[in-house]
Formats: C-alpha cells, sequence, structure tokens
C-alpha cells in the first residue's frame, strides 16, 4: 500500500513526539529522502513545536496552593435538612407539622448556596454533557437543565437550597428541570419536600403530581412507564385530584396495595441511610420504625440488623426511654439485636442495662458486653468496677 | 510518594491525606490543560484546576474504580468548566476577582508577546478536540498512550488529531501575519 503525504504528515508527528514506531523509521526516512514537500513539512513542523514549547506550564505554585486549599478543607459540605423522615404514624404528624410551619427564614441556611448540590452517593453518578455520560462527584452544584443518572451500583442524595431532599436509586435517571421541577425519566426518587413559594413539581412518562410540602416515594420503571406513588407524609396532588397520603398510580389507575408498608416501599434508602452518622435523627426512625415490625416478616429484623452498630443509638433510645412507653416485646426485641450489634462505644450503656427491670434485657446487655469486652463478670457491681477501672478504653466520646 | 493513583486514592481513603498532595502534583498540569480548553487563556483557568480538585477530594468516597481517578478527575474538570461558564453567561462573576487575568504561568523566554498572543488566540480558536490535544501535549508532555486513556481515544487518533491540530495552527498562525 502507498501512502500519500497526508499520512506521511502523521508519521512525521510522531516521530517529533516520539512516538514513532521502530517499524516506520526507516520507510519514513526513506520517504523523506524522496520527497521534498514532506521534507518542507518536517522543518514547518519542528519550527512550530519550538514555539509550541512555550506553552508549558509551570504548575509548581499552583500545585502548593491547591494542596493548602485541601488542607483548608474540613468536613464535607453537609446541609441542615437531615433530621428528617417520617416512618412511624407519630414522627409523621410531627415531621409534616415542621415541613408545613416551619418559617421560611429559619429553614434557609445563612450562607447562599446553589438550587440543588449532589450531597452523597454510595458509587458513581453521572450527568449527561453532550452525547457522553460524565462522573459527577458529590459537592458539585446541579444546575437547572441537568440530567443525572445513577449507575446499577449507585444511589445517592441530593440537597435542595429550600431544604428539601432529593434520594435516588440505583439505575435511575432524573433531569432538574428548574428548582422544584423534576421529571423522573426512570428509576425511583424519594423526597423530603419543604413549603417553599411554588408547589414541588414531579413529572414521569406518565403524568404529573405536586406538593406544596411532604414526603413521598415514586417509581417508575422504563419503557413500561408505570408510575407508582406513595405519599407518606403531607399531601400530593396528582394532576389537580388531591391525593390522601395512599398509594396511587400517576394515571389514576389504582395498584395493589399490598407491599406498600413504607418501611417496604422505601427500603431502597435504607443504604444511603448507613452513610450517616449512627445518631443522626432519620437513622435513629428508621431504626425504631423496622424494630416495631420485627415479628412481621423476616425483612424488618435483617434490615435492622444491617445498620450494624449504627443501629445502637436507636435500640438504646427505646430502651431507655422514660418513662418506659415501650412494651415488654419491643424492648426485648431491642436488647436482643442491641446484643449483637453494639460496639465498644455502648460498652457503658450495656453495662447500665445490667440493672433494667426486665431480665431478658438483663440477660442479652450481658452477652452484648462479653462479646465486646471478651470479659465474662456476672453481677452489675462488678460489671460496674469493671468498667471504673476501663474508662479509657471503653468509655464512649463525649459529643461536642 | 510513589504508588499509582489507584494506591493513593485507597491511601488518602484511609486517612492519609498527604497522598492527595501527591495526586495533585502528578495530575495539576494535565488538569491545567483541559481546563485552559474548556475556557480559555483568559479564564481563571487555576481558579477552575483548584476547584476541580477540591471537588474530587470531597468526593473520593464515590470513585468506584481508584485507578481511574485521572478519567474521573477529568469529568470533574469539565463539569467544573461547564459551572464557571454558565455563571459567567448570567452575569454572576466578575472577572477582576479571579485571579491573574493571563490565567497561566508559563515558563520560557517571553519573546514577541503580539506573536505569543495570537498563538494563544488561535490555539483558543481551535475546535475543542484539536485545542485540548495540543494543550494536553504542551502543557506537560504527556504520551500518546496518556492522552489516549484521559481521552478515551486510540492513540492513533491522538496522533491525527495532533496532526491536524498543527496544520490548522501553522496554517492560521501564516494567515494572521
Amino acid at each position: 500500500m502507498t501512502m500519500n503525504c497526508a499520512e506521511w504528515e502523521e508519521k512525521l508527528n510522531a516521530e517529533l513526539d516520539g512516538e514513532l514506531s521502530d517499524a516506520d523509521r526507516a520507510p519514513l526516512e526513506a520517504h523523506l529522502a524522496a520527497c521534498a514537500d514532506c521534507r518542507r513539512t518536517r522543518d514547518a513542523i519542528r519550527a512550530q513545536s519550538a514555539e509550541l514549547e512555550n506553552l508549558r506550564f509551570d504548575s509548581k505554585a499552583l500545585e502548593e496552593r491547591i494542596i493548602a486549599a485541601v488542607h483548608a478543607e474540613t468536613a464535607p459540605r453537609r446541609g441542615g435538612f437531615r433530621s428528617l423522615t417520617v416512618l412511624t404514624a407519630a414522627a409523621a404528624l410531627i415531621v409534616v407539622a415542621t415541613l408545613l410551619f416551619l418559617p421560611p427564614d429559619e429553614r434557609a441556611t445563612q450562607i447562599p448556596r446553589p438550587a440543588m448540590v449532589l450531597e452523597s452517593a454510595t458509587g458513581p453518578v453521572e450527568w449527561a454533557y453532550r452525547d457522553r455520560w460524565l462522573p459527577f462527584a458529590p459537592g458539585n452544584a446541579i444546575d437547572p437543565g441537568t440530567t443525572l443518572r445513577t449507575t446499577e451500583a449507585a444511589k445517592c442524595e441530593i440537597a435542595c437550597a429550600d431544604g428539601s431532599l432529593l434520594r435516588l436509586d440505583r439505575a435511575t435517571e432524573v433531569q432538574f428541570q428548574e428548582p422544584r421541577r423534576i421529571h423522573l425519566r426512570k428509576g425511583q426518587l424519594f423526597a423530603t419536600v419543604y413549603a417553599g413559594r411554588d408547589p414541588f413539581r414531579f413529572t414521569t412518562e406518565d403524568g404529573a403530581l405536586q406538593t406544596d410540602a411532604g414526603i413521598l416515594d415514586l417509581s417508575t420503571r422504563h419503557p413500561k412507564a408505570v408510575t407508582t406513588l406513595a405519599v407518606l407524609a403531607g399531601e400530593a396532588r396528582i394532576a389537580e385530584r388531591p391525593a390522601p397520603p395512599d398509594n396511587r398510580c400517576v394515571n389514576q389507575k389504582p395498584i395493589e396495595r399490598s407491599a406498600m408498608d413504607p418501611l417496604l416501599q422505601t427500603r431502597w434508602i435504607n443504604d444511603l441511610l448507613r452513610l450517616r452518622d449512627k445518631n443522626d435523627p432519620e437513622v435513629m426512625q428508621r431504626v425504631t420504625g423496622l424494630l416495631t415490625r420485627v415479628g412481621r416478616s423476616d425483612f424488618y429484623e435483617s434490615e435492622l440488623r444491617a445498620f450494624g452498630e449504627r443501629g445502637a443509638p436507636g435500640l438504646l433510645s427505646i430502651l431507655n426511654r422514660t418513662p418506659d412507653s415501650w412494651d415488654d416485646v419491643h424492648r426485648r426485641n431491642a436488647a436482643r439485636v442491641l446484643a449483637d450489634v453494639a460496639g465498644p462505644h455502648e460498652v457503658e450503656s450495656l453495662a447500665k442495662l445490667l440493672r433494667d427491670r426486665d431480665s431478658d434485657v438483663r440477660n442479652a446487655a450481658q452477652r452484648g458486653l462479653v462479646r465486646i469486652t471478651g470479659v465474662n463478670l456476672k453481677e452489675p457491681e462488678a460489671w460496674e468496677a469493671w468498667f471504673k477501672g476501663n474508662q479509657d478504653v471503653w468509655a464512649c466520646p463525649k459529643k461536642e | 510518594m510513589n504508588g499509582s493513583d489507584g494506591d493513593l486514592v485507597s491511601a488518602v481513603r484511609n486517612g492519609r491525606r498527604e497522598a492527595y498532595d501527591e495526586l495533585v502534583r502528578r495530575h495539576a498540569a494535565k488538569i491545567g490543560a483541559v481546563c485552559r480548553s474548556r475556557i480559555g487563556a483568559r479564564g481563571p483557568v487555576e481558579d477552575m484546576v483548584q476547584e476541580a480538585f477540591l471537588r474530587a477530594y470531597r468526593g473520593l468516597a464515590s470513585l468506584d474504580e481508584p485507578d481511574k481517578f485521572g478519567s474521573w478527575l477529568y469529568g470533574i474538570a469539565i463539569r467544573a468548566c461547564l459551572d464557571w461558564l454558565k455563571a459567567k453567561e448570567r452575569g454572576q462573576l466578575s472577572f477582576d476577582a479571579l485571579g491573574d487575568p493571563d490565567g497561566l504561568r508559563r515558563t520560557g523566554p517571553v519573546e514577541e508577546p503580539d506573536r505569543n498572543a495570537r498563538l494563544h488566540d488561535q490555539i483558543d480558536a481551535l475546535p475543542e478536540p484539536y485545542r485540548e490535544v495540543v494543550l494536553l501535549f504542551y502543557y506537560r508532555k504527556q504520551s500518546y498512550q496518556e492522552m489516549s486513556r484521559l481521552l478515551n481515544l486510540s492513540p492513533a487518533a491522538i496522533n491525527a488529531r495532533l496532526t491536524k491540530a498543527r496544520a490548522m495552527l501553522r496554517e492560521r498562525m501564516a494567515g494572521a501575519l
């Protein structure tokens, strides 16, 4: 095959860049010996390259500046919305009241921030850039018009400037049309919506709904585009008709109510909750919600246990509540799970439970202490004396 | 500090923040080229590079394949530049408030400032795929192999783009004289 001069020009560039293969070297030299045009091109490329070398970027000062900025970076940015969820009827009422009546000034942070920010993700999140999908990292602002998707391995949380919170399940694609206006192309989203000037509007291939404030779970499975809605708190209006806090299909086609326990419907958010601090109120609420259902199906206990040590504060909140408002079955379940999931920070709390009124709770606390510490003592007094002598190892760090 | 990008990412995740310093040193010039190609020599290139690294640091936990830190960072840098361009369109930014107006520090002799300025203008005027390879190559000499990994192109395609970019620049610089 004979190459033309345009093709030899690529070889000339490769030679200049130190990228010419050994196999091409001799043929190139032979061609140059015979072709005056290519010799001129080679000289022009060399002269040009000497000029372009002046572009060389001395990044030393910039590197030091970036390193200093990274060192100055403290905790990841966090919004102020984290204490909200609704998983039990009582909690629902409280949260709805909070959503509806908290004055806007108290909801907003003092620092202006983007309308939406990707707060956290369990795996890769991508945004549509021309005809490509590019990585989208937590901390990035989400501009109106942006389309984001979670991969099969990722779920994510998005914070809105109005305090609202959106969560996307795996394999979900959402277009953020403008603040408080979201189009769910496929997948599933969970939204905690605060009251704002305008209703929060969601659309899917099936239709539209809006809410002034509330907590809802919206799921659409492409390409069949069957959209289901669960309103966990507040009120959502499908098209122009109000929907009760219930499950309805967006096309006004009723769906079966089976398996529509809110904890079941929204079980997918547990992976995101597990990323949070164990004292996060939403984590504690979910833990207590799951606990009240232990015994109905194995799912609830396995989900509860999957929180691991993060579930301990929620379980302890049930066991330590004064006055004791939880029935004995729930308290015993809490103690039983706690004995298996509690960590070193719970040693002091477990030691206190050795004086609980319920022997099942006491026995579970004993079992947990032995598991964590490797020490096997019998009486509460012995444990208390042991703890006093080992506080430097086992005492729970004080909260800031 | 030695090791692959993946090793360094793992070290940062395990609490060794200084490992990120090495990632900065490895990638700053390359990301400078990317940002420069997206927002032009007169944009706040250094601010964008810093923003990209900060965003990457905050999001390091979400990086699924640590060995692909470079291409992941590349996407973040593009996003940071796009955010800036959008904010600029909305009139939310003051150019005066953002660093060195030339955006860059260059080494080498400062000769014929007019010709240098023309060269930068002509680079900025290249179509983006060509501008990108020129800047990646000359900011901090990247091998074809390194560029091909970053841009998801074959080394032959990198060679073809550089060839075309240089030819366009020669033609335009000759026409600008």
